[in-house]
């Protein structure tokens, strides 16, 4: 016996691309379109608690497609959100050894200088400031490098972040790599809905 | 002076204190497998705050038995064999 859906169409058991897509696109949503509102809260709320308390645990640095690319595989299940976090910790927050900037200089071109400081940001050593430096290039354009500086208070100075080491660093990526791999069974889940769900049946485990 | 300078800031620093108390860490964990895997598993979400309690219970009973059980095979079985050979 079927009952009423909160969405008719398409049928129980067929793909439900769009719930897959919207899905991947933020934890919770793919289930909140198909009318299961109160689950796809609860899934946000898994999903993304974990994943914020990783960070929170570990720092920022717990995501990082460069240094930890496996565990990032991962963590990027968890959607747009975790491609922003990395995005702003290697475009905002990472920076190079000012012995890098000659190697910058010696650059041919813009997108050859910013190859180069791609290659060698890298995150804080203890009490180090990240600046932005404009630096000319062999062709004579001018790029934007962020430089790490010195402490001037050797000991004292707080660096621009802290890279996270140890268990602690290994817990705050387990918490996001496993709230990727959550979000991954909800997708799944969200894209091809049983029909036993649809059945109206109350209690007990499926 | 120093002790604003070198304050905690979310999300940039990470919580030193689970360095030492990271075992605590496993309640959140869990809590936050549960609260997933309920939210998809379930039929009806009628009783899913008691399901997510009775599987965090179980997901951190379990953890804690296979630390004891590893615990044991290492200090006592290990040692005994390892003893055994001399």
């Amino acid at each position: 016996m079927s009952q009423a859906t909160p969405r008719q169409q398409p049928a129980p058991d067929e793909p439900q691309p769009v719930a897959a897509l919207l899905a991947i696109a933020l934890p919770g949503a793919g289930h909140a379109f198909l009318g299961e509102v109160k689950r796809g809260l609860f899934i946000f709320a898994g999903v993304m608690g974990l994943f914020v308390s990783g960070l929170l645990i570990g720092g920022i640095d717990v995501v990082d497609r460069e240094e930890d690319f496996i565990w990032f595989l991962g963590e990027a299940l968890v959607g747009p959100v975790a491609f922003g976090v990395d995005y702003v910790h290697q475009s905002h927050l990472k920076a190079i050894d000012p012995g890098v900037l000659a190697q910058v200089r010696a650059a041919s071109s813009v997108e050859e200088a910013k190859r180069r400081v791609r290659a060698a940001r890298r995150a804080p050593h203890p009490g180090e400031q990240r600046r932005v430096d404009r630096v000319p290039t062999a062709n004579g354009a001018t790029v934007s490098v962020p430089v790490w500086s010195p402490p001037p208070v050797p000991g004292v100075t707080q660096a621009t972040y802290s890279k996270s080491l140890g268990r602690v660093n290994e817990l705050g990526t387990l918490f996001c790599t496993i709230a990727g791999m959550l979000n991954l069974i909800c997708i799944i889940d969200a894209g091809y809905r049983p029909s036993r769900r649809r059945e109206g049946v109350t209690g007990g485990v499926a | 002076m120093s002790g604003l300078v070198l304050s905690w800031r979310p999300f940039l620093d990470p919580i030193d204190a689970f360095h030492v108390y990271w075992w605590a860490l496993l309640v959140p964990l869990s809590l936050g497998v549960a609260v997933v895997y309920k939210a998809v598993r379930l039929r009806s979400l009628d009783h899913y705050v008691r399901h997510v309690f009775v599987l965090t219970t179980q997901i951190v009973a379990a953890m804690i038995a296979l630390g004891i059980a590893v615990h044991l095979f290492v200090e006592v079985y290990v040692r005994f064999i390892s003893g055994a050979g001399h």
